[in-house]
């Protein structure tokens, strides 16, 4: 076989006239323009809604708190009279946000002084009008919109996730004791969960509803936690175990449960998945290699994500975002176009983000 | 012997219940000139007797020493009616005059009239309030605004209302047309259960008035926590909180009304043909864009690896700030393998929004076929 070169001939395209491949002589018509299909982005501060591409929202200042900690929880909710409270959780303390803004310092249930411990972020979960949190450090609280924390009723310890399933509250990755005691220990691989209807109710010997589950037929560890539809699912470094309620509850049965799911069909390298509840999907894409590389280089603080739904009131804007201290970048996967989006700021790097109350 | 002379009757007239009014007259012995002196008692009696008082009475004192040559003997009496309507009662005085018993008749009327007006200071709604715990007081405020006075004796609380910190003393009189102001009744909402809870009557105040008694409605909800530090849900905005160089921390609230960039941006299309054995060309690229400042940006569009690079250079705001889609790169042609639209934005030069980025693909170049 031999080549043949097949001169190009010279001449322009006529701008708004279709390109006619039978323009160019000698060129092979029988491959279709490539198209699209081979297109890829890159942004960094713009953001992809709605069909455009926009320069990010202004960030106006905001009070800080007053103990100068970095901000670990921002969030509202409403208590048993209707009322909202805007609580922020610091790495050292627990405040209130009203019209100013005013941080109005929270008190602490007997034997806690502090949120000092860990400088996990906090994990959180609203069940009865009341905000529950934790984050490792001190035991499982919550704030019930009075001016004073609670603990969680005979709560074994602290955890480092939190949701809720069947009038459950549901803790794993648990700390029992909670720190600072003695034999104060981490299980990484346990799922814990309150009586039904009474998340101050820990103890099976007090409500059989209440119990625990250690995943050991798993070899990794728990990584997430979070509910969706009747089940909750149980994220690990390896896959996922689905909990969801049983139809009997009642003495020696269990309330809960498990079955596990491994992403390995999912191929090996994936770490960014939109779940709907049925299949993960791989949503990494074209930029899964440059967050590797931020999340290779980050330091001196967690790695966190979230989600939030709006960047203000008429501004909807579904978005999963990637915290990444170190080269403090945001990595923020806009839903509905389904593209990354890269985000600095002079600020520095996020450590918590929400839609709150403020007056 | 003396002989007592002096007025035989005491007219207090019209009298509001509750009040009081004191008559005083004088008693002479004008017939006495051996300064012999008059001592006597004095007893009340008749109906209504006890709306009747002697504050006092200078016949007691008279009793040893006596009053000679003209001099008078006080009495002080007091009216002080309970009720409204006539009222008559009679003061005797016994003694070592010659015309004893002295008789003085004593008349008045208890006089009702008036309207007292009960209302909140700011509201009468205590919001929700922790069972069991005292709230914060409400006042309450008494006003007359009628044309008599109304003397106020008794306040009354019902329900889960109560007293608060700083009663008026009573009893108290409001004078006609407000001449006195509001008097602040402080009222305490301690909820015995969770619950809305009313209570007609949480204050009644008895009076002179003629709606006496007369009430004022409160109200409260009872909670099992007391809120604190409440916020109004609707006013919600994005709060970012940053760590920023040396941990200093701070928090932002995200202006979506402003599109504003303060930190350098950029956009970049990279058109990857995938077909290393042809040339590429992109002929047309148009880039749409709606500016909404003054500032500039820049564009730029790069094929490799024929290096041919073509720049659109720093289009202005086309009409600063005009709300108007304005085009680049309209009449652009490159060719490629890897063919880049860059957009860059510096920092803090205003919003811009890239409404659309349209690529005319054609492809020529040298070919080879195997024959």
């Amino acid at each position: 076989m031999t080549l043949t070169k097949i001169p190009l001939k010279s001449g322009a395209n006529q701008l708004g006239a279709p390109a006619s491949l039978a323009t160019w002589g000698g060129v092979v018509s029988d491959f279709p323009a490539p198209g699209a299909l081979a297109v890829f982005d890159d942004m960094r501060n713009f953001l992809c809604r709605k069909g455009r591409i926009i320069t990010r929202p202004r960030l106006n200042a905001f009070g800080a708190p007053p103990d100068g900690a970095r901000v670990r929880y921002l969030g509202t909710f409403q208590d048993i009279t209707n009322q909202y409270h805007t609580l922020v959780l610091t790495t050292k303390n627990a405040y209130m946000i009203t019209n100013g803004p005013v941080y109005n310092l929270l008190g602490y249930p007997g034997g806690v002084t502090t949120l000092d411990g860990t400088t996990l972020p906090f994990s959180t979960a609203q069940i009865l009008n009341s905000l529950y949190f934790a984050n490792g450090s001190q035991p499982l609280m919550y704030s019930d919109g009075s001016a004073v924390l609670q603990v969680a009723g005979d709560i074994q310890g602290s955890c480092q996730f939190l949701t809720t399933n069947a009038q459950a509250l549901i803790m794993a990755v648990t700390t029992e004791p909670a720190p600072g005691n003695v034999n104060s220990t981490v299980f990484p691989r346990r799922v814990r969960w309150s009586a039904s209807g009474l998340p101050n109710e820990w103890v099976t010997a007090t409500d059989p509803s209440a119990g625990f589950n250690d995943l050991v037929e798993v070899p990794d560890i728990i990584s997430g936690l979070t509910t969706l539809g009747r089940n909750t699912y149980v994220f690990r470094t390896n896959g996922i175990t689905v909990m969801y309620p049983t139809a009997a509850t009642g003495l020696g049965t269990l309330a809960f449960a498990f079955e596990d799911f491994s992403f390995a069909p999912l191929g090996v390298g994936n770490l960014f998945y939109l779940f709907d509840g049925s299949t993960p999907q791989p949503i990494g894409y074209s930029n899964k290699k440059r967050i590797y590389k931020d999340l290779a280089a980050a330091s001196g603080d967690q790695v966190v994500g979230g989600i939030l739904p709006v960047l203000g009131p008429n501004f909807d804007f579904l978005a999963y975002y990637l915290e990444i201290p170190g080269p403090n970048v945001t990595w923020v996967f806009g839903y509905d176009e389904k593209n990354w989006m890269r985000i600095d700021s002079g600020a520095g790097f996020l450590s918590a983000m929400n839609f709150v109350g403020v007056a | 012997m003396p002989n007592l002379s002096g007025s035989v009757s005491f007219i207090f007239g019209n009298v509001t219940v509750g009040g009081s009014a004191q008559l005083t007259h004088s008693y002479f012995d004008g017939t006495d000139p051996g300064c012999i002196g008059i001592s006597w008692s004095h007893a009340l009696s008749g109906p209504d007797a006890g709306q009747f008082s002697v504050v006092s009475d200078d016949g007691f004192s008279l009793a040893t020493g006596g009053r000679c040559g003209g001099a008078a003997g006080k009495i002080v009496v007091k009216f002080s009616p309970t009720s409204g309507g006539n009222k008559t009662a009679t003061l005797t005085l016994t003694g070592t005059m010659t015309n004893t018993p002295f008789v003085i008749s004593l008349t008045g009327t208890g006089g009702v009239g008036g309207t007292l007006t009960l209302q909140p200071q700011t509201t009468n709604d205590f919001g929700v309030v922790k069972d069991g715990t005292a709230s914060s007081p409400l006042n309450v405020q008494a006003i007359n605004n009628s044309g008599s006075d109304v003397i106020v004796s008794a306040i009354a609380f019902n329900g889960d209302f109560s007293a608060g910190p700083g009663q008026p003393g009573l009893p108290f009189t409001l004078h006609a047309n407000n001449a006195d102001g509001a008097v602040n009744i402080p009222v305490i909402f301690t909820p015995t259960f969770t619950g809305f809870r009313i209570t007609a009557n949480a204050v009644s105040v008895t009076s002179s008035a003629t709606n006496s008694p007369t009430s004022q409605s409160m109200q409260g909800t009872g909670a099992v926590i007391f809120p604190a530090f409440t916020v109004s849900g609707p006013n919600q905005v994005v709060l970012m909180a940053f760590v920023g160089a040396m941990g200093a921390i701070s928090v932002l609230q995200v202006n979506a009304n402003d599109l504003n960039c303060e930190e350098p941006g950029s956009f970049t299309r990279v058109y990857d043909w995938g077909m290393p054995l042809f040339e590429k060309y992109l002929g047309r690229a148009i880039l749409r864009y709606e500016d909404n400042s003054a500032a500039t940006f820049g564009c730029t569009v790069t094929a490799t690896p024929v290096g041919r690079v073509s720049a659109a250079g720093l289009p202005g705001g086309g009409g600063a700030n005009d709300g108007l889609i304005h085009e680049v790169f309209a009449d652009l042609q490159v060719s490629g393998d890897l063919i880049q639209v860059a957009v860059s934005r510096i920092a803090s030069q205003g919003p811009m929004e890239i409404t659309e980025i349209f690529h005319e693909v054609d492809k020529r170049g040298e070919v080879v076929e195997g024959v």
